[in-house]
């Protein structure tokens, strides 16, 4: 499994490392005070790192339809189990995920460097952290099991749409009525909640991906 | 002499397309053919033996040993040549060798280096700016770079210039000179097959014609021409396949079937080439 992780990273395209630089407009439109103490600049902060991860783990699996199937049968090829194939994919989610959180990190030093007087509380908070995570494996874990069944190119801008619609979401569920329950657990406990979320979701993912991978013809 | 690649009934509905019953077996110190017109079957039944196909029923042995055991530990021990594209097109030669050897545990640099100076093959290129002939190229030194047992090849000499085809059989007579060795490729090249090949298995519409040494299926047919005014004693005789032609008639026969009446009417005969030997049968099957 270790030489597919490997493979996932000699393979990637070299401009992707530099998609964090897409969460600048982020960091400058919050001006001095990047931080906020709510819950709400958390959530934001931590979708950010997580959309440029899965930008990131995206961008690993990007091929066209015919060269899709002719890698996937260069890699089945080889001595490696479909199993671990997937394992691998998963696990490599984290991989980029921690790429993106210190990428953000820099970025946010060096713009520090630039303007001292800049301030950021959840630089190194516990929430960001675990929620950025929770945050990426949800997002792959719509993608994955759409990538191998259809293709790249469906799965991508439905990963993307998935994102989008959600975030633009949030402000009209956090306002609903029916939702108040909901949410007030969430928000007393966001992390063991979307711990937990996040967890099922990619287990049920990880089962398809798994199921549909192995059981494909290439 | 221990099999090194059996396939037992193996049958596979595949887009349309069925294998039936799909069955030879491949020593090992030995060349193996796997010939049929295009569409028969050739490329399946490769995909077939590298797991890249769930067959439906039958059964594949790797080394002797089934190949949903430990499919892993057994490919470690096959290298694969495909007639498509595989590699990563955008990396260099050198960047592909890199993350391929890595999941070999035999892998030799100095066997590969050795093969991309005699294929000359650019290293720092990436794959996506190589000729058709120089990936096939890349792709055999990358097969032939970890000292695999079982060499599985699919249309390998498709789009090589003959004078590299010519060094491609020699290199594999070299490999096969180790009998733990063997090699199975697909291929309409037939030319190439009667030179190398030790066994000869013939494809069509996903069943196996036959399995058989090359000697003895160059033996096993022949061709009969004669004058216009034979044709109904030879059709009589029930060729595998007949033809008229501007000077007479070609008649296809099995050799034990035609030896009485090319002496009774002193008909001219040859051997036919293994190409003449698959066109002929697949006329005959389309006549069906």
């Amino acid at each position: 499994m270790l030489r597919l992780i490997l493979k996932d990273l000699y393979t990637q395209k070299k401009i992707v490392y530099f998609s964090p630089l897409l969460s600048l407009p982020y960091f400058l439109s919050m001006g001095k005070n990047i931080s906020g103490s709510n819950f709400i600049a958390i959530v934001i902060y931590s979708l950010c790192i997580a959309f440029i991860a899965y930008f990131m783990v995206m961008y690993t699996n990007f091929n066209t339809g015919e060269s899709e199937i002719n890698q996937n049968r260069l890699i089945l090829s080889l001595p490696v189990t479909r199993r671990s194939v997937i394992n691998a994919k998963y696990i490599m989610i984290s991989v980029w995920w921690l790429f993106s959180y210190t990428s953000h990190i820099l970025i946010f030093i060096l713009m520090n460097v630039v303007d001292t007087s800049m301030t950021f509380n959840q630089l190194l908070d516990m929430k960001v952290l675990l929620l950025s995570l929770c945050f990426t494996y949800l997002l792959m874990s719509i993608f994955y099991p759409l990538n191998y069944k259809f293709g790249f190119r469906v799965a991508s801008p439905i990963g993307i749409a998935v994102f989008f619609l959600v975030t633009s979401g949030v402000g009209k569920i956090l306002s609903s009525n029916k939702a108040k329950g909901m949410i007030s657990i969430i928000i007393d406990q966001p992390i063991i909640s979307f711990s937990i979320i996040a967890i099922s979701v990619t287990l049920v993912s990880y089962v398809l991906t798994a199921h549909i991978f192995t059981n494909k013809d290439f | 002499m221990e099999s090194i690649l059996e396939l037992y009934d193996v049958c596979k509905v595949f887009n349309g397309f069925a294998l039936q019953n799909v069955s030879f077996s491949l020593k090992k110190g030995y060349i193996m053919g796997f010939i049929g017109p295009n569409g028969a079957g050739k490329s399946t039944t490769i995909r077939c033996i590298m797991d890249l196909v769930h067959i439906d029923s039958g059964n594949i042995k790797l080394f002797g040993v089934d190949y949903h055991k430990n499919l892993k530990a057994l490919k470690q021990r096959v290298g694969f040549v495909y007639d498509q594209d595989v590699f990563f097109e955008d990396l260099s030669v050198e960047k592909n060798k890199k993350i391929i050897s890595l999941f070999y545990n035999t892998w030799d640099d100095d066997i590969f280096y050795r093969y991309a100076n005699e294929f000359n093959i650019p290293l720092t290129k990436p794959v996506k700016h190589l000729s058709k002939g120089t990936k096939m190229k890349f792709a055999l030194a990358i097969a032939l770079s970890h000292h695999a047992e079982l060499i599985i090849m699919d249309e390998p000499t498709t789009g090589l210039d003959p004078v590299f085809r010519k060094e491609l059989l020699d290199i594999l007579k070299d490999i096969i000179k180790d009998k733990d060795k063997a090699i199975f490729f697909s291929t309409h090249i037939t030319t190439d097959l009667e030179q190398i090949a030790d066994f000869i298995t013939f494809i069509l519409d996903g069943k196996i014609l036959f399995c058989k040494q090359t000697e003895e299926l160059l033996k096993q047919y022949v061709i009969i021409t004669g004058p216009l005014n034979l044709k109904e004693v030879v059709q009589a005789s029930q060729p595998i396949s007949f033809k008229e032609t501007s000077l007479g008639f070609e008649a296809f026969f099995e050799t034990s079937r035609a030896t009485e009446i090319i002496s009774k009417y002193n008909l001219s005969f040859k051997k036919p080439s293994l190409e003449e030997i698959m066109y002929y049968l697949v006329k005959s099957n389309n006549n069906k």
